[in-house]
């Protein structure tokens, strides 16, 4: 079997397993649903989530060790990840091979040629790296200051190199020994200036533009949710996500930028193919060519997908193992083996140090800079509700990477991408908006948990969520607090009779409630007793229609009657006002003002009660801007939030 | 230089290929195996995992039968008494307590395996037919459509509403999908079975009314304080297309004939008390008397003991027609060949009960 036959297959396969997993990650114990199905498994061979969530909280969630095995793999065999694993690299591949297939072979060669702007995947890769080592660099630094063995370390340190520097006679030594000392007083340099800071935090974003969770994103966020209906229901139809339409775009774009050059995605933007380049620059096993016989034919040009030169100068980091040049080599001078090229290699990265310093600092500087805003700290969005478990929002910030998995599994469909109401960083990772969806946060779904790959939102269990068992004593997790919108809401603002979100409050007891009030009903003019005939009224005034006034919300006082309590208007005809009971009649006399009374059961709510499930806002009548809404104020993931006293 | 060769797989290359495709195959066989471990969210939502600790087996008991419906519990049942109902449906615990209601059991279900979806079920017990009729037929939807398959009971996108016996039961659905509906059909159908079947689906006074023109699903019970008067009480109404015009006929079966025949006057009175102006009388209606309130005109008479009449006509010739049927009817129940009345003692232990 021909090696680059088997590699179809494995891209296949992989793809074809990344579909099944975005498909089946719906709750359910179907073998189309989530039953067992390990739907994140792709996500966790991904060395970037690993070594990002890493860097960003100095933890390793546990079955990011699967990303070990691609490293080790990428260390001794090159970038098989990319070549024959990476399902948007197969993506990118056949839709490039298409677009180019019936090109000539000058025009294939001249689209498969490396190019100096490959070098931007670098950039992106250390610029999103530095930005999650934020937190990792502030512990190094705080060392030089705050642990006493550490700042005798530095001061032996010190003093050994100053002697060495004194009397070591050799330049070279001299040379290395004042850059070691410049370095031990920059570090404690540094330490000081950071120390009680804000110059350093992290922040997690190659979620961004690694390409399993972009690709993971786009398919659960963009696809599925088009393709849902009731021939092919991948998940309930009808779901929406708010925002997807920047989703797709990135996702349409760096698809059909194959159009232009083959795999476009790979070889310019890739920070995932970066990190593999770097670890696989080396590799035991590399393409290259054998000695002798190579005509310059460019048949391996025309075919490589890593646009590495292979017929020259091989940039050996730059290769994705397509073997096309081995397979397509009409003189069988391609091979993979131990030996490096004949004609030459170019390990790279080949970036300037310029460049690499300036993505660094840029990094490095990027997520302070965003941190101004106060939005993990004081001045946190309440919009933002974020799904039960999750973390408190800098921790949350430092782990999510916006893979969708959460938003795709949620059975109600509450939780959608952010725009930028969680600040820049936050786009697109998951929050919760209740005006969308069939319902609330179900309490008892633990679901958006147990699939997130990097423990941003906690895998938690039931009891937990519920607060049973050994969590009695901390009560049921909470996402938010309700707040009634008394301008909005129907009995506040309008005298409706409405109790629509106490009703649907799904905890017990209730976490609102209501309280009981009368209020007078605007008319267009003075109702006038005329005559009183048993329990009935005959009045002067504008008509009541029954149909809004006999509903046994309304009801009705006399002004000569203070002391007596509004009675039920049973019913109104021709007439008058039909009573449920006449306690007017000892009272009340010809020319007495009625006044007509709306029974008002008014909301509240009880903040130790309410979990923040959003029910009672997708339930509320007022469809618009909801006149009771759910705000991140008192959620159990940060003390910041807190609102009781 | 070599010459060009043969693309011919090589030995090595198609062992590593064979060695390539076993790790696949080994994948595989590893992620299949995996879907067996079941995830802690599927688990949670397993009816035993959402069971309150508190309550005896029988309160954690599905409150109806699921046997082979393919459907699992999704939530514990909740019970609630004349005194807690507020707590689930305050908005409309009036119109049930009323009503005569005695119990409320709720739980949704969701089908097998599938937990994105699920059925809440309302199963009220109003204490008699006539109160569980009543509450189904006062309540019915503007978007009802008739089920084919269950007698006495209706459909709207994404629910199914019946009246079976004493129970008046709701089965809301998250969504109109077909699988789910059809399931909801089956457990809506072996509830009926099991609470008495077609006998417990027949509408209460379903024989007080001719047939010519009866608009189908159109019967209603009113289990008091009718068209705005206390004293009409558990009033069957009916409506009718007659020349294109719509019309509504009421009748209600009283202790005796004198007691029919006193309540029909004491309405007219209360009409006439009321603003209503007397018109002439149809004169196919024996004893009928017409009234005409604002633009609509009323019919009240009696027949033996049942109070009847058309109410709210906006047409006098339609109205008198169906009057007229409406008396002969009656005259046909009343006369030597009539059935046995079966309903007079259910109406009044029906009153005494509220």
């Amino acid at each position: 079997m021909r090696i680059i036959t088997t590699r179809r297959i494995s891209q296949t396969f992989f793809f074809l397993l990344f579909l099944w997993f975005c498909a089946v990650s719906t709750l359910g114990e179907q073998v189309w649903q989530l039953r067992g199905w390990p739907v994140g498994w792709l996500l966790e061979l991904d060395p970037l989530v690993g070594l990002g969530t890493l860097l960003a909280t100095g933890t390793l969630y546990a079955g990011l060790l699967w990303g070990l095995l691609t490293v080790v793999l990428t260390i001794f065999l090159g970038r098989v990840f990319c070549g024959w694993i990476c399902p948007f690299g197969a993506l990118h591949q056949a839709v490039g091979w298409l677009a180019g297939r019936k090109r000539s072979a000058a025009v294939q060669i001249a689209a498969n040629r490396y190019r100096p702007a490959q070098r931007i995947k670098y950039v992106i890769l250390i610029f999103l790296l530095s930005g999650a080592a934020g937190d990792f660099l502030a512990w190094l630094l705080d060392l030089s200051v705050e642990s006493s063995i550490a700042v005798a370390g530095i001061a032996a340190a010190s003093l050994a190199c100053g002697i060495a520097a004194v009397r070591v006679r050799k330049a070279f030594w001299r040379r290395w020994t004042t850059v070691l000392v410049l370095l031990i007083i920059g570090w404690v340099g540094l330490g000081f200036l950071t120390d009680g800071s804000r110059l350093l935090a992290a922040s997690l974003q190659t979620g961004l533009l690694d390409p399993l969770p972009l690709f993971y994103r786009s398919v659960n966020l963009t696809l599925l949710p088009l393709l849902d209906g009731r021939m092919a229901a991948f998940s309930s139809p009808g779901r929406l996500y708010p925002g997807s339409v920047a989703i797709g775009l990135l996702f349409w774009t760096v698809v059909l930028l194959n159009l232009v050059i083959p795999r476009f995605y790979c070889r310019f933007i890739c920070p995932l193919g970066a990190l593999l380049e770097i670890l696989g620059r080396n590799a035991l096993y590399r393409m290259g060519q054998k000695p002798d016989g190579c005509t310059a034919c460019g048949a391996c040009d025309r075919h490589c997908e890593g646009a590495c030169d292979p017929s020259t100068t091989l940039r050996s980091a730059e290769c994705v193992l397509c073997m096309n040049c081995l397979d397509r080599c009409p003189h069988d001078v391609m091979g993979y083996g131990l030996h490096p090229s004949a004609a030459g290699e170019m390990a790279g990265p080949d970036l300037s140090k310029r460049e690499f310093t300036a993505a660094l600092v840029s990094g490095v500087a990027a997520v302070p800079l965003l941190r101004l805003s106060g939005g993990v700290d004081a001045n946190w969005n309440p919009a933002v509700i974020r799904p039960p478990g999750a973390l408190d929002e800098a921790n949350f910030l430092r782990r999510c990477i916006k893979c969708g998995q959460c938003m795709r599994v949620c059975p109600t469909n509450v939780i959608h991408p952010a725009g930028l109401q969680a600040g820049i960083e936050g786009i697109w990772t998951p929050v919760l908006n209740f005006r969308v969806g069939t319902s609330g946060c179900q309490r008892g779904c633990i679901a958006c948990g147990q699939l997130c790959p990097t423990a941003a939102i906690r895998p938690i269990p039931l009891d937990e969520r519920l607060g049973r068992g050994e969590f009695a004593d901390r009560g049921p997790i909470r996402i938010g607090t309700a707040f009634v919108d008394r301008g909005r809401c129907l009995p506040w603002a309008m005298d409706r009779p409405c109790i629509v979100c106490q009703e649907n409050c799904p905890v017990s007891p209730k976490a609102i409630f209501t309280r009981e009030e009368f209020r007078p009903v605007r008319l267009s003019g003075d109702l006038r007793l005329r005559e009183m005939v048993e329990d009935r009224l005959l009045f002067d005034g504008p008509a009541l229609p029954a149909e809004r006034f006999a509903t046994g919300d309304y009801f009705v006082t006399l002004e000569e009657s203070p002391d007596i309590a509004p009675v039920r208007i049973k019913d109104i005809g021709s007439g008058g006002i039909s009573l449920a009971e006449n306690p007017f009649v000892e009272t009340a006399s010809p020319g007495a003002r009625i006044t007509v009374r709306v029974k008002l059961q008014l909301p509240f709510v009880d903040p130790s009660a309410c979990i923040g499930c959003g029910i009672c806002e997708h339930e509320c009548p007022v469809k618009g801007r909801r006149a009771i809404r759910v705000s991140a104020e008192n959620a159990s993931r940060d003390r910041q939030h807190r609102l009781l006293l | 230089m070599k010459p060009a060769v043969p693309k011919k797989p090589g030995k090595i290359e198609t062992r590593l290929s064979m060695a390539v495709l076993a790790v696949l195959v080994a994948i595989g066989v590893g992620v299949a195996l995996r879907q067996f471990r079941i995830s802690p969210a599927v688990l949670a939502l397993r009816p035993e995992s959402l069971h309150e600790e508190a309550g005896s087996p029988a309160d954690r008991a599905p409150i109806i039968d699921l046997k082979e419906s393919g459907m699992v519990p999704f939530s514990p049942p909740e019970r609630f008494t004349p005194d807690t109902l507020y707590e689930k449906i305050d908005g409309r615990a009036d119109l049930y307590l009323a009503a005569g209601f005695v119990s409320l059991a709720t739980q949704r279900f969701a089908p097998d395996h599938a937990h994105d979806r699920w059925v809440e079920v309302f199963v009220y017990d109003m204490g008699t037919q006539q109160n569980a009729f009543s509450v189904f037929s006062m309540q019915r939807r503007e978007t009802a459509r008739t089920d084919r398959q269950l007698p006495n009971a209706y459909r709207t996108e994404n629910a199914l509403f019946m009246a079976r016996g004493q129970y008046y039961l709701e089965w809301i659905g998250t969504d109109g999908t077909p699988p789910l509906q059809e399931q909801i059909g089956i457990l809506a159908r072996r509830f009926s079975d099991t609470h008495g079947g077609a006998d417990a689906a027949v509408v209460p006074g379903g024989r007080l009314f001719p047939e010519a023109g009866l608009s189908a699903d159109s019967r209603q019970l009113i289990t008091a304080n009718a068209f705005g008067y206390e004293q009409l009480d558990n009033i069957h109404t009916a409506g009718y297309l007659i020349h294109g015009v719509r019309l509504t006929a009421f009748v209600s079966e009283r202790k005796n004939a004198s007691a029919a025949a006193a309540l029909a006057d004491s309405y007219r009175q209360t009409l006439i008390a009321y603003g209503a102006d007397a018109a002439a009388a149809p004169p196919a209606v024996d004893g009928a008397a017409m009234l005409q309130v604002f633009d609509t005109m009323e019919i009240v008479f009696s027949r033996g003991n049942y109070l009847a009449g058309v109410h709210e006509a906006t047409d006098p010739t339609a109205a008198t027609i169906l009057a007229q049927r409406l008396a002969e009817h009656l005259e046909g129940l009343t006369g030597p060949h009539a059935p046995p009345p079966q309903e007079i003692g259910e109406a009044e232990e029906n009153k005494e009960q509220q």
